[in-house]
């Protein structure tokens, strides 16, 4: 084993990652030299420097509780434990109502409007962090033969990958993403200076839902064929409703 | 309808595989939020997810389920109330592989060593904080890691590698200006 072997495996080691032959195949390069030797002392006394001086901060008391009593209620004679997302409709005297307004969200909506709103803001969220941190690929490739491959090999469906540039729309590439508690596609498509983020999750049924524009960020997108799509972006609305039309074709 | 029975079951069930992991949970949320009233919000928030998608988790282990819950709900809750997440710019020389020069384990010897500890820890940019609050105070294997984050174990690596030598660089330049 040389340094560079060697440099590759500390931190491994540290963590204890390693696997018990490469750990001895290190421990006799480091008996022989002492930079490598030293590296591995100096990385293991800041993990234990973090370790036990960094402040852990467990939940404070009364939280377990609060969480508890938010649950969804078993009965709906528990005002005090219904969850805040909308659950409060269905209580007391408007009930009929509260029928009545479900039934005509479920004729309109496959998820009730909270869920889809929240849906919304997760995705938001998901392009906001992936443009602010500059990690928005993971497989950079304008090749569909590249990019649809490296997708599928890491999760349960297949993501439609198109390359549309001939349309305006080059593909930039591909990443992972975890969106409403499951793994998403993300396909990277560019349009002049702009970033076009298309996240794309299993999901079940059939809908289609408009274009709509938040916080100056526009998303459109739909349901079928066991998938669920939305594209976003801050690209004009025309444009980006455009890519929507050409994906579904 | 939810039958009340199966939806008692399902709670039971939570409050068994979930609601143990609550203090790692809070600690996540308040290392990336670095402030006490927004982590419990948050907190609150990332477990009636966890509740709504709870049929989905596979397996009992629900740390690392958990963890990317909170920390979805955290990046979520940042970006509509803080209007984003601050990046702190990094230059490309964190990319190449270089010794760490300070010698941390003179902090031994550093009477106030959690406070430098900490503020090396919140200066790190989010992406490096997480990594390092997950593996360090959450002692989360790489894979556990990559579950949490949802990227590669390569990505971890090279992620935890860079972390250690900014943690380094900070906790090197706090003692020279001591």
């Amino acid at each position: 084993m040389d340094c560079k072997e060697s440099r590759e495996l500390l931190a491994l080691s540290v963590d204890g990652e390693l696997d018990a032959r490469s750990e001895t195949t290190l421990a006799e390069h480091l008996a022989g030299c002492a930079a490598c030797a030293g590296q591995r002392q100096v990385l293991a006394g800041l993990a234990r420097g973090v370790r036990t001086a960094a402040s852990y901060h467990p939940a404070p008391a009364g939280l377990r509780a609060r969480i508890v009593e938010s649950l969804p209620a078993v009965t709906i004679h528990e005002p005090a434990s219904r969850s805040r997302y909308g659950w409060r409709l269905f209580g007391g005297a408007g009930l009929a109502a509260a029928a009545v307004a479900a039934l005509v969200m479920i004729a309109v909506l496959p998820l009730a409007p909270s869920a889809e709103r929240r849906l919304d803001e997760e995705l938001m969220a998901s392009h906001a962090r992936a443009l602010l941190s500059e990690h928005v690929i993971d497989i950079a490739s304008s090749d569909q033969h590249t990019v649809k491959p490296w997708l599928s090999a890491r999760l349960d469906f297949s993501a439609p990958v198109r390359d549309l540039g001939e349309q305006g729309f080059p593909l930039a590439g591909g990443r992972l993403d975890y969106v409403d508690g499951r793994p998403a596609a993300v396909l990277v498509y560019h349009r002049r200076q702009h970033v076009i983020e298309v996240f794309v999750q299993s999901a079940e049924g059939s809908a289609t839902m408009a274009l709509q524009t938040i916080e100056g960020y526009h998303i459109v997108g739909w349901t079928a064929q066991g998938l669920r799509l939305r594209a976003l972006s801050d690209v004009d609305a025309t444009e980006l409703q455009r890519l929507a039309d050409l994906l579904r074709q | 309808m939810t039958d009340d029975s199966s939806l008692s079951r399902k709670r039971a069930r939570f409050e068994t595989l979930a609601l143990p992991h609550l203090d790692a949970a809070y600690n996540l949320a308040r290392w990336l939020a670095r402030d006490d009233h927004d982590a419990a919000d948050i907190v609150q928030e990332a477990f009636l997810r966890a509740f709504d998608a709870f049929d989905g988790l596979r397996g009992d282990n629900a740390r690392p389920w958990l963890l990317a819950i909170v920390r979805n709900t955290c990046f979520t809750w940042l970006a509509r109330n803080r209007g984003g997440v601050a990046q702190v710019p990094y230059d490309e020389a964190e990319h190449a592989v270089a010794d760490i020069e300070a010698d941390p384990a003179r902090l031994a010897q550093c009477a106030d060593r959690r406070r430098l500890i900490d503020a090396a820890l919140e200066r790190l940019p989010l992406e490096f904080r997480e990594a390092v609050v997950l593996r360090e105070l959450e002692d989360l294997s790489y894979r556990e890691i990559a579950e949490v984050l949802a990227i590669p174990i390569g990505t971890v690596m090279s992620r935890l590698a860079r972390a250690r030598r900014l943690l380094a660089r900070y906790l090197a330049g706090a003692e020279e200006g001591d």
